[in-house]
């Protein structure tokens, strides 16, 4: 790239550089704090804050997971709409035959098995990403709309609802769920051998082979895991809306990747973390409930998040020098 | 048998093209008619039209997940113009706006050296609010209903406009990719950027 030498990015002169590379999205988020409660009195009020925590957990757990596929270098799964489509519709579906737990579990491990089916094209056969998960996406989809014959189910279990919408000792059950998906996502990647073996394969696939990393089977597990995730998190919708349309999951393949990408995970491959996608997810969901609160309009929101996502990876690339991410 | 193999794989597409076709006339009546292939093609053209420029993309190894709202974006303005500027005019400014995204896109991928997908996925969200700006998110409609007619017409009983610059188009694409320097040059980036 430009005038630093690659020897002085590891010492000397650009580390100050690297550590408010590090330090960007605390600041940020705090500074969407303040900015929050300048703008409105209602911000900062408990009511609102866990308004924001509940709306962003159903999408936080694909973004958990959307975090093992950027980092495996698999680039993106587009077929999550598909996934969480099949997860609400199937947990609804199947409640009258099978009651409410058997099939949200159903649910999920159908949408599971989609996921392994995007990891074997992915990870055995080669295909690349982003054409596999276009092209099972729609399959999925039409699997889903045709297991059930209509275009929308509704829920039977009423109860089901009040449970997921409910709180534990003040904290909603959503957001108690996508808590747990993300600290056993962030150990993980992070205290595990398939964590490890997931940041090598994204680093450099040659290089992961050649010290015996199964990278075939870490870059299909990483589609496995969306397929689940996005299978908890469309059943969740359903009894959450009690209801499910074929387009019940739509944007939230793009949500996803915009929050892990603005949190600083490289889309090349081989860096990142799940708190860094959570604190992506974190800021820009506040940056949302902000604007709105502030009265600025939908189009308008969706200005800011497109050029945020392009300041977002073009400081992380200023920061560690790296073409792409 | 190898031979065959690699025959069957290297004309997957016309073969599906065709098993299509036979399956369609055995079992659609009516579906030999020009009438029936005119319009087909006059549908695949609008998505067609994008497909082309994909092929470049996807040739030299990048993606453009925006496409779908350039498509939108130019055919508001093009829309939205017509009262001032009137029919024509106002769709050379809409496909103007399709070129001045496409050139923000490169300019994003190539000047900040963001991944096209990550890039492309930003510009989307862009141009998507612009559409939704412009338009209050209300429809929009053109001042003179002919306009459709005369764009949507089979002339000589066969091609609409769309589908006839569709046609011209992938003609064009073929030569340029499989004639012209630039188009080698697209390909060799496509399979190695560094050995390019």
């Amino acid at each position: 790239m430009t005038a630093v030498p690659a020897s002085q990015t590891r010492h000397g002169s650009t580390t100050p550089l690297r550590a408010a590379g590090a330090m960007a999205l605390p600041v940020a988020i705090l500074a969407v704090l303040v900015l929050g409660i300048l703008v409105s009195p209602s911000f900062l009020t408990l009511g609102n804050l866990l308004n924001v925590a509940t709306s962003m957990s159903i999408l936080g757990i694909v973004v958990v997971a959307m975090t093992f596929v950027l980092v495996s270098g698999g680039l993106a799964d587009l077929s999550v709409p598909a996934t969480v489509a099949m997860g609400a519709i199937l947990a609804l579906a199947l409640q009258p035959a099978l009651g409410t737990a058997a099939a949200f579990v159903l649910a999920v491990a159908a949408a599971g098995m989609a996921g392994v089916l995007n990891g074997v094209l992915i990870g055995y056969a080669r295909i690349n990403a982003i054409i596999a998960t276009l092209a099972t996406g729609t399959v999925i989809l039409g699997i889903a709309q045709w297991a059930v014959g209509g275009v929308i189910v509704y829920g039977s279990d009423p109860a089901s609802a009040d449970l997921i919408k409910g709180r534990v000792a003040g904290i909603p059950v959503l957001v108690i769920i996508f808590l747990v998906v993300a600290v056993a996502g962030h150990l993980l990647l992070d205290r595990t051998v398939w964590g490890r073996h997931t940041r090598a394969t994204g680093d450099s696939p040659p290089a992961a082979t050649a010290a015996a990393v199964p990278v075939r089977r870490i870059k299909a597990g990483a589609f496995a895991l969306t397929g689940l995730a996005g299978g908890l998190s469309g059943g969740l919708l359903g009894l959450t809306l009690q209801s499910a349309r074929p387009m019940v999951g739509q944007g939230y393949e793009f949500d996803a990747i915009t929050a892990v990408v603005v949190g600083g995970v490289s889309i090349l491959g081989g860096q990142g973390s799940v708190p860094r996608a959570v604190g992506g997810l974190v800021f820009v969901q506040l940056l949302a409930n902000v604007m709105t609160l502030a009265g600025i309009r939908t189009p308008v929101q969706g200005l800011v998040l497109g050029l945020l996502i392009i300041a977002a990876v073009a400081l992380d690339i200023l920061v560690r020098r790296r073409g792409g991410a | 048998m190898t031979v065959a193999l690699s025959l069957l794989a290297q004309y997957r597409v016309g073969l599906l093209l065709g098993a299509t076709l036979v399956v369609a006339l055995a079992l659609v009546p009516g579906f030999a008619s020009p009438i029936t292939a005119g319009l087909s093609l006059d549908r695949a053209a609008s998505v067609g039209l994008i497909a082309v420029g994909l092929t470049l993309l996807l040739a030299a190894g990048q993606i453009d997940l925006s496409g779908g709202a350039v498509f939108a974006l130019t055919g508001i303005v093009a829309t939205i113009l017509q009262p001032a500027l009137g029919v024509w005019p106002a769709a050379a400014v809409g496909v103007a706006a399709g070129l001045t995204c496409g050139a923000v896109n490169g300019l994003v991928v190539v000047g900040l050296r963001i991944n096209s997908l990550v890039a492309t996925l930003a510009t989307l969200l862009v141009f998507r609010a612009l559409s939704h700006w412009l338009t209050e998110s209300q429809p929009v409609s053109g001042t003179d209903v002919m306009v459709s007619l005369v764009v949507s017409e089979l002339q000589w009983g066969v091609l609409t406009i769309r589908a006839g610059l569709f046609l011209l188009l992938i003609l064009l694409l073929h030569l340029c990719l499989t004639r012209t320097v630039a188009g080698r040059n697209v390909l060799a980036i496509g399979s190695n950027p560094a050995a390019a």
